[in-house]
């Protein structure tokens, strides 16, 4: 009986993760005149969405600007949270805690109060309809949750490595770089994967400040491509499923370290 | 070899004493802030200026982001605490705050209690069952619109078949479906997050605490009441509070969907700022929106503290 259940509850959760996943990628490779069709399996496959999708849409170029927001956001984004989060989980220091709890206060914060603030700030350097903009904004609600994440691999490395570290004479850069990131490797594939899909998946702020369609990225791109053609569902699915792909091929590396990244985070609160 | 090379290198360092102690003091003592600073100054110049200029906006009447307008006091707050649409997407955001923390937590909790064992096909699951949540939000709009879609839609498709409604359902675009189905397209969205916090908690509960209830023979109920909820207190807490702020924040999903239609009824606090701002050109009144929605959620997050917050 208690078994019974369990195979219920974990098919049907099987399935609704799953499902639209499959009924997507099976839609995109109908026909145009099969696509409305309700099959489970279509009777022919093609790639001609796929293939009008590159051609006829800025999808090529909405996915290279996507790549370029994305892997800035990672890169960034790691280089602010390693040395803060070393410098808070491994130095006593007067305002330890507040500067902690401004940063933890910053990632509930809600993003929409920013948007016409942020949108002044960003004509007012000139990054109004730049990748930039978009990169320092993401960078801004990236980092703070990658600190905390940051948290419990920083308590799994024992002080006493740091210790003795100093006491063979290593400053404390020197600790960081020979003792400290080689440690934590798992954490900043985890903070770089989180800033990457967290770039990869803005829709907000791309909205405002992007309005050139050679800027766009593929979030808001694939929100012109839909509405724009009254909803094609041919290149909708299509774009859906490439845009989503570079996320699965990321996550099949690192996923593991990722879920373990937030999972120890999570329980250090 | 490694013995060797620490007894010359502690050797060297008992010889030799710390060279000008005072400046090494100093470094020691701005080392952390030369650390922690890049971060400070990106959050500031992101976040604390910006909020100043919203607060400042909110006495002015701007209209278009970016115009300047003139100071008229007090008048976008009396205007906004007065206007019957602000109450309707302040209750709406209520409902959807509640029914996603609803929904989340029974779905979060299924996968979360069916997984936590050392199964290997459990172990590859905690990792995969994440999907969703890093599925970009454009995305999940895209799959369940074509799954909801109100004229050719698989659901319509399949209720029709089996002989639950006579005619296609227009779901996203009933004004009382809509809500509850982005709730639920959210929630599918984001529950893979609160599972994975929910195993990392019940994980880390020492086996002991199960063995010892068991001794004094307790139930599966009376050690689910009070062994495994008390001891993952902590964590239900944390992530209550910042799950609920994050829950009330969601914007984008409900803007891709429905733009907050139709006629408004799925229009939440965000989207409410949104439009004021970016459709009808009232920077000054969404600034205002914008101070008391945060108000609001301070107010939220002290009494949420204050009450719920598991005792020591």
């Amino acid at each position: 009986m208690n078994k019974l259940i369990r195979i219920f509850v974990g098919t049907f959760l099987i399935i609704l993760i799953a499902f639209p996943f499959y009924w997507v990628l099976i839609s995109s490779f109908k026909p145009s005149d099969q696509i409305l069709s309700p099959d489970l399996w279509p009777e022919t496959f093609t790639l001609v969405h796929y293939v009008e999708l590159l051609e006829q849409t800025p999808y090529l170029t909405n996915l290279f600007n996507s790549v370029f927001v994305a892997g800035m956001t990672m890169v960034f984004t790691v280089l602010i949270v390693i040395p803060a989060a070393y410098g808070i989980f491994r130095f006593q220091f007067i305002g330890r805690n507040f500067l902690f709890r401004l940063i933890l206060a910053s990632y509930i914060f809600p993003g929409v109060l920013l948007l016409v603030p942020v949108y002044q700030l960003m004509s007012d350097l000139g990054l109004v309809n730049s990748l930039w903009s978009l990169v320092i904004i993401n960078v801004t609600f990236a980092a703070p949750f990658a600190v905390w994440l940051m948290r419990g691999f920083f308590d799994a490395i024992p002080t006493e490595l740091d210790e003795a570290a100093s006491i063979d004479g290593a400053g404390p850069m020197k600790t960081l770089f020979l003792i400290i990131i080689p440690l934590i490797k798992p954490g900043i594939a985890t903070i770089a994967i989180y800033a990457f899909v967290l770039a990869w998946t803005e829709f907000t702020f791309a909205s405002i400040l992007i309005t050139e369609d050679s800027q766009r990225v593929l979030t808001t791109g694939m929100n012109a491509i839909m509405g724009q053609y009254t909803v094609r569902w041919g290149w909708t699915t299509a774009g859906a499923v490439l845009t989503v792909i570079p996320v699965l091929i990321f996550f099949a590396f690192v996923g593991r370290y990722f879920v373990r990244g937030l999972a120890s985070g999570a329980v250090k609160t | 070899m490694n013995a060797d090379n620490s007894t010359v290198k502690a050797s060297k360092a008992a010889s030799e004493p710390m060279p000008s102690k005072p400046k090494w003091m100093i470094w020691k003592t701005i080392f952390p802030y030369l650390l922690v600073f890049p971060i400070v100054f990106w959050i500031l110049v992101t976040i604390f200026i910006p909020l100043i200029s919203v607060v400042r906006e909110s006495f002015y009447d701007t209209g278009f982001a970016g115009s300047a307008g003139e100071f008229i006091g007090l008048t976008n707050y009396i205007n906004v605490l007065t206007s019957s649409a602000f109450w309707s997407s302040s209750g709406r955001s209520l409902i959807w705050v509640l029914g996603n923390g609803l929904l989340q937590t029974v779905l979060a909790f299924s996968i979360a209690l069916l997984l936590n064992n050392n199964r290997k096909i459990s172990n590859i699951a905690r990792t995969w069952m994440v999907i969703p949540w890093i599925v970009p939000t454009i995305v999940v709009a895209i799959f369940w619109q074509w799954i909801f879609n109100g004229s050719y839609g698989i659901l319509n498709a399949i209720l029709i078949n089996t002989g639950l409604i006579d005619s296609s359902i227009n779901f996203l675009g009933n004004p009382s479906l809509t809500l509850p189905i982005i709730i639920f397209i959210n929630s599918w969205n984001w529950f893979p997050f609160l599972a994975v916090v929910l195993l990392a908690a019940l994980a880390n509960i020492p086996e002991e605490l199960y063995e010892a209830s068991a001794v004094d023979g307790a139930n599966r109920i009376q050690t689910f009441r009070f062994i495994t909820i008390p001891s993952i207190a902590p964590v239900t807490f944390a992530i209550g509070l910042v799950g609920t702020l994050w829950m009330f924040n969601i914007f984008d999903l409900i803007w891709v969907l429905t733009e907050g239609g139709p006629a408004g009824y799925s229009t939440t606090l965000p989207v409410q700022i949104y439009q004021t701002a970016f459709r009808q050109y009232a920077v000054g009144s969404a600034s205002a929106m914008s101070v008391i929605t945060a108000l609001i959620l301070v107010i939220f997050a002290t009494l949420f503290i204050k009450f719920a917050a598991p005792k020591e």
